[in-house]
């Protein structure tokens, strides 16, 4: 059996894949936020980067706060606006500041649009260090994206425990079933508080 | 939460699973694009609207999260 998806040496590479409206979005704002500051995209839409057949309306992506002074998200502020886009709930860039500083997101879209918007916040708790240190290139269609790895992916996933984030475990689970290092995924479950045998029922394909 | 996951929604996504696991991104990402780009089209762009949903969908979340965790079954 040939695997058509494939993690190695931290990069996954996905040829021919064909751009959705989500993946232009990402890969327009995120080349201008990666600019700024070294960031992870987590939740919802790592699991649809890697396949699953379903939507979202944000992409949740995390910042290394080291980067962060009032000067950066000035011009971080002046460059989205250049290129067509707007911060919907934190309009004027030292709220963004402050925003990002007090530990809330900032919403990212394109110009008088609110779907979809990136949802961008300052990395805090250790998982979110471990993420930002640990994550994946992965490059589609000339664009280069930095995603968490599926570990952390899965972990976390199973920590929130909806329905949709069950279902997005086991997603990345199952496509990557070959290439999980399962020591390292426990690791992070215990990081999060989660007993394996809870959760370990959902861990098959 | 973990005791009421749907076991049958699992099994469509682990068959999805597989197809992305055994295809060309070519195959699979198509039939995906048709979903999203339909799904988003049709977003409503309300800029209040958008953000009291996202408000109380939090609260929402704090809330059930301060719950006891449930063990699974």
């Amino acid at each position: 059996m040939i695997v058509m998806i494939e993690i190695k040496d931290n990069r996954v590479i996905l040829e021919k894949k064909v751009m959705n409206v989500l993946d232009k979005f990402a890969c327009e704002i995120l080349r201008i936020i990666g600019r700024f500051f070294d960031y992870v995209i987590v939740g919802g839409y790592v699991a649809i980067l890697f396949g699953r057949s379903r939507t979202t309306e944000d992409i949740d992506t995390l910042i290394h706060p080291d980067a962060l002074s009032i000067d950066v998200v000035r011009r971080l502020y002046e460059e989205l606006e250049e290129n067509g886009f707007w911060c919907f709930n934190a309009q004027k860039y030292a709220s963004g500041f402050e925003y990002l500083k007090n530990g809330l997101a900032l919403r990212i879209a394109r110009i008088n649009e609110i779907i979809p918007n990136v949802e961008l916040k300052c990395a805090k708790k250790p998982i979110d260090f471990e993420t930002l240190k640990s994550r994946l290139t992965l490059y589609m269609g000339g664009c280069r994206l930095y995603v968490c790895p599926p570990e952390i992916c899965i972990a976390y996933k199973l920590y929130l425990g909806s329905q949709k984030d069950i279902e997005d475990a086991v997603h990345i689970f199952c496509v990557f079933k070959d290439k999980i290092k399962l020591n390292t995924l426990r690791g992070y479950m215990s990081m999060l508080g989660i007993d394996y045998s809870d959760v370990s029922r959902f861990l098959r394909c | 939460m973990l005791e009421d996951i749907d076991e049958e929604r699992l099994e469509f996504v682990r068959f999805w699973a597989k197809i992305v696991r055994e295809t060309e991104p070519e195959y699979w990402s198509r039939q995906q694009k048709i979903l999203i780009d339909s799904a988003l089209k049709s977003a409503i762009q309300n800029r209040d609207l958008y953000l009291k949903v996202k408000r109380i969908a939090r609260e929402i979340h704090q809330e059930i999260r301060k719950r006891p965790r449930s063990r699974g079954v």
